[in-house]
């Protein structure tokens, strides 16, 4: 197997610059401990260096040896706070192969790499219609009526639109969840107050589904495994918190509305 | 129980409105960027001062 060398015009730092920076944002976009390691090694490889990653809470260190000078480089970026993008995700997996086949050469993937982060994301209408289809889908899914499944949907429209705008204005996460799953919650309680449905209890449950953190809940199991216990339990603690969050918007909406559910 | 329709039409009629009001202000704002370009002319060969600072360079 050939290796290329790290040349002169592109030092050991700013290679070390551009792993941290690529590990940052597969960290923020969702990806597990696991493939971001896989991925640096497999980058590393190809100019015969070692990486050593430290994965924090909210931070990322790395430590890049160049295995034919024995020369050292450490970066410390912080994780990007970007939401969950299976899309970006992939394509900086695909890039970590182009590299690996010696399609590309660093420098140039540090290019794509900058074109891939500043890419604009789907169509925010386009994920909302699909997201409120998949909520509706779920209601049905655990024996909701079709009146139950209009409930979720509007309640999903609503909490969706507000979620957006909430997050656009860099509102506290924690907020966000805790107002939208008040406002879903006190829409899916019209199948009780208005007699509108006979799975009212199931329109209410679900109002509230597409807040999950479902993939944080998921990684985190994935990093327990792989033996990354810090961003593991970091990562079930985020999760915890905002479920904890969800669920006191639940309770609020149904206090308010002064339902006898518990 | 009535009070607490009520309750809950204010809330939900509350949540559109103002979804939609703040749909509409973001619409207005990026209107209004994208129509009445106006160039400010700067001579960079005047000297602005204050009035204090103005003695220094006289």
């Amino acid at each position: 197997m050939t290796t290329a060398t790290i040349t002169s015009n592109i030092t050991t730092a700013s290679i070390c610059r551009f792993f941290a920076e690529y590990a940052s944002y597969m960290l923020g976009c969702g990806a597990t401990c696991i493939r971001i390691d896989r991925n640096m090694e497999r980058m590393a490889r190809t100019i015969d260096a070692t990486i050593d990653m430290t994965i924090l809470p909210s931070h990322i260190l790395i430590t890049m040896t160049d295995n034919h000078t024995g020369e050292t480089s450490h970066h410390s970026s912080s994780i990007a706070r970007i939401p969950v993008n299976y899309d970006m995700n992939t394509r900086l997996s695909k890039l970590s192969w182009l590299v690996a086949e010696h399609r590309l050469d660093l420098s140039e993937a540090a290019g794509v790499f900058r074109h891939i982060i500043h890419s604009k994301p789907m169509n925010p209408w386009a994920v909302m219609g699909l997201v409120v289809l998949a909520n509706a889908s779920f209601c049905r899914l655990f024996g909701g009526d079709f009146n139950a499944m209009g409930i979720v949907s509007f309640a999903t429209l609503i909490g969706y639109s507000l979620k957006n705008i909430l997050l656009g204005r860099h509102t506290d996460i924690k907020l966000t969840f805790l107002a939208c799953s008040f406002i879903s919650a006190t829409i899916g309680c019209a199948g009780h107050l208005f007699g509108l449905s006979s799975t009212a209890d199931i329109a209410l449950g679900t109002s509230v589904l597409y807040l999950i953190p479902g993939i944080p809940y998921i990684n985190s199991v994935s990093d327990l495994l792989d033996g990354h216990y810090l961003c593991s339990f970091s990562r079930f603690a985020h999760a915890t918190v905002l479920t904890a969050c969800i669920a006191l918007g639940l309770t609020g909406g149904i206090l308010l509305m002064r339902l006898n559910v518990f | 129980m009535i009070s607490i329709k009520l309750i809950w039409i204010i809330i939900v009629g509350a949540s559109i409105f103002g979804i939609l009001a703040y749909l509409f202000y973001t619409e207005m704002l990026a209107m209004n960027h994208r129509g009445h370009h106006r160039f400010i002319e700067i001579d960079h060969s005047e000297t602005f001062c204050d009035d204090d600072d103005c003695d220094d360079y006289e």
